[in-house]
């Protein structure tokens, strides 16, 4: 009997020791409750927006897990390839939801079904969260896994060989979901005080008939156009890990690989930014604005003139001359700046170092 | 109020200030700052970022303890980590939720006690000391800024007894080696509070005689017993799993690691 499974071996996700259906569990918020008022029924039951409720002191969801008829039989031998002639409907196994809040240091997990036992249907439970506990956002992922060890008189008597890979030991991972996502409070990620970051659907944005946005392969766009007082960076939703790493980094794997995917994005951003404000600065306007114009420069004006201590208003009249005189030159200037402020090799460095174990 | 005077002293039950983003900018701007001169941003600079909290804890007491605890240990090194987590969790009262922003932390770095992180921290390079003042990402003990990091290492620690008291030991054990932080607190592993309890009861060895220490085991064991246990929660998800089972699973992996490093060397 395969007693333990050998933890060190290297295992993928896809990769798994033992037989298991991932992506089988039909996973929803059925309806939530603020403070004991009466429940609502949410718009999306897989993506819920509370930042609008303030002052909460308690939540409660209902939580639904759907199990699929087929997956039970495919994961459980008691109730699959059973020698029985009626084999049982219900198999040792539990739905749990796992829920993460990243912002404070909180995983825990709850058990849906009762008395280590599942049956295909709907199983459901309430999950309470304390405004003390729970902050920015909170994700919600379902599990199967085995609740009880499978014996080896179980397995002989349902004439299981040696061979067969069904999970035997409690608590193996049988199949998971598609999480929830549960916003609780707005959060902005990047600090930049000149730049607004959000996210958003290209494709989505594209149904509309006029649109700013570029097609939906692209990662990311400035909006410069929409309103020239507010640049916006967007990262395109439509590519889920660049957007999940980026906001809900996750560990040192995601933050430096973050840092990355900031690099690359900011790297244009700023030189953009950076040539348009040169571009539409005005030495004789009494105010410099938009804001993020004088904001940019003073950002880069250092790295722009390197040692010839310009201010920003000086370094923005430079490169606007130069940017009519030489194009060459002015976008060198403006390339170098822009990698003297990122610093991308100090990134790449510290993500080989400590990713990459170089 | 929301400001914050640098010539008044310190009190029990102070408000607290909040530090906005804008104010990382003053670290690069002001690198003399993160060299030691603690002087070097100008109060009107960082004024327009000081923010209220809405909460208190208390200052002087802390101020006191930490000032102690510095007397006592060799600077730069990681000798105070054990006694500041306790010290400052102690007497910062706040929720997870409430801890949970980074801009309080940032003030306790450069408002407060930008002394102590100079005690506690080397300076290497602007980048990395900057990290000890203002939090880069949600990693406690890699880029978690000095209190942020001691408190919420605390936090996740530490229990609290049956008669209120809270036990600070497992605390003082989690920050006993660098190793054991760093390879933990790090990951997402850490969040599941059983998993920490039953790594910290697996790993630290007991010691023989009670007027012995115990101490964590080696770092060899650490780092693999780790690795393993980690790979585990993709087979094993941790939340389905109580503190015993994952005590087993631990104990098991350890046996095995210890086994192997045994016959590597034999």
């Amino acid at each position: 009997m395969p007693s333990t499974i050998k933890l060190n071996r290297s295992l993928k996700y896809e990769t798994f020791p033992h037989h298991c259906e991932l992506g089988e569990l039909n996973f929803w918020i059925k309806e939530y409750s603020v403070d004991g008022d009466e429940a609502v029924q949410p718009e999306d039951d897989r993506r819920l927006d509370l930042t609008e409720y303030q002052g909460w002191s308690e939540i409660e969801f209902t939580l639904c897990v759907d199990v699929p008829d087929s997956l039970l039989g495919d994961v459980l031998p008691e109730i699959g390839e059973s020698t029985v002639v009626d084999p049982p409907d219900e198999g040792p196994a539990n739905v749990v939801v796992a829920g993460h809040c990243v912002s404070t240091y909180t995983r825990a997990g709850t058990v849906l079904n009762n008395g280590d036992e599942v049956s295909a249907g709907t199983v459901d439970d309430t999950l309470t969260i304390s405004e003390d506990d729970i902050a920015d956002r909170l994700v919600l992922r379902p599990y199967l896994l085995r609740s009880k060890p499978l014996k080896s008189e179980t397995e002989s008597s349902l004439g299981l060989g040696s061979g067969h890979d069904y999970a035997t030991e409690p608590g193996a991972l049988l199949s998971d979901g598609s999480e929830c996502r549960i916003e609780i409070t707005e959060h902005e990620p990047g600090s930049d005080d000149v730049l607004q970051v959000e996210r958003t659907s290209f494709e989505r944005e594209n149904e509309a008939d006029e649109t700013p946005f570029p097609p939906a392969d692209r990662m990311y766009y400035l909006d410069l156009k929409r309103d020239p007082n507010n640049p916006v960076l967007y990262f395109n939703e439509d590519h889920e890990q660049v957007v999940d790493i980026v906001w809900n980094g996750d560990g040192t794997y995601d933050d430096l690989t973050a840092e990355l995917i900031w690099d690359q994005v900011m790297t244009p951003v700023w030189a953009r930014m950076t040539q348009v404000a040169a571009d539409e600065y005005d030495p004789d306007a009494d105010e410099w604005t938009p804001e993020w114009h004088p904001a940019v420069f003073e950002m880069l004006s250092e790295y722009l003139y390197e040692g010839e201590d310009k201010s920003p208003p000086k370094a923005a009249e430079s490169l606007q001359k130069e940017l009519g005189e030489s194009p060459m030159a002015a976008t060198e200037r403006i390339d170098q700046a822009v990698q003297g402020l990122l610093e991308p090799a100090e990134q790449v460095s510290n993500h080989a170092q400590r990713v990459g174990d170089r | 109020m929301n400001d914050w005077d640098p010539n008044a002293d310190l009190e029990d039950g102070q408000e607290l200030v909040r530090l906005a983003d804008g104010a990382q900018s003053l670290l690069s701007k002001y690198d003399e700052f993160l060299r030691g001169n603690h002087d070097s941003i100008p109060h009107s600079e960082l004024k327009p970022h000081i923010q209220s909290a809405g909460l208190t804890a208390d200052l002087a007491t802390l101020e006191e303890e930490l000032r102690e605890l510095a007397a006592d240990t060799t600077p730069e090194t990681a000798q105070a980590d054990p006694e500041s987590a306790v010290i400052i969790h102690r007497n910062v009262d706040l929720s997870r939720a409430e801890a949970s922003d980074s801009g309080l932390w940032s003030a306790f770095a450069m408002l407060y006690y930008p002394w102590f992180v100079d005690h506690r921290w080397a300076f290497n390079s602007v980048s990395a000391m900057k990290e000890k003042f203002w939090t880069q990402a949600r990693a406690l003990d890699g880029k978690a800024s000095t209190f942020e990091r001691a408190w919420w290492i605390a936090e996740l620690t530490c229990e609290e007894k049956g008669d209120g008291s809270v036990d600070y030991e497992p605390t003082r054990r989690a920050l006993s080696k660098r190793r054991f932080s760093l390879l933990v607190f790090d990951t997402p592993m850490a969040r599941y509070e059983p998993a920490v309890r039953a790594l910290l009861k697996v790993l630290y060895d007991e010691p023989e005689d009670d007027d012995e220490d115990g101490e964590l085991a080696e770092n060899e064991v650490i780092d693999e017993t780790i690795k393993r246990f980690r790979k585990s929660g993709s087979v094993f998800p941790y939340e389905g799993q109580r503190k015993s089972d994952l005590e087993e699973t631990i104990r098991n992996i350890r046996s095995e690691v210890e086994k192997s490093i045994k016959a590597s060397k034999s």
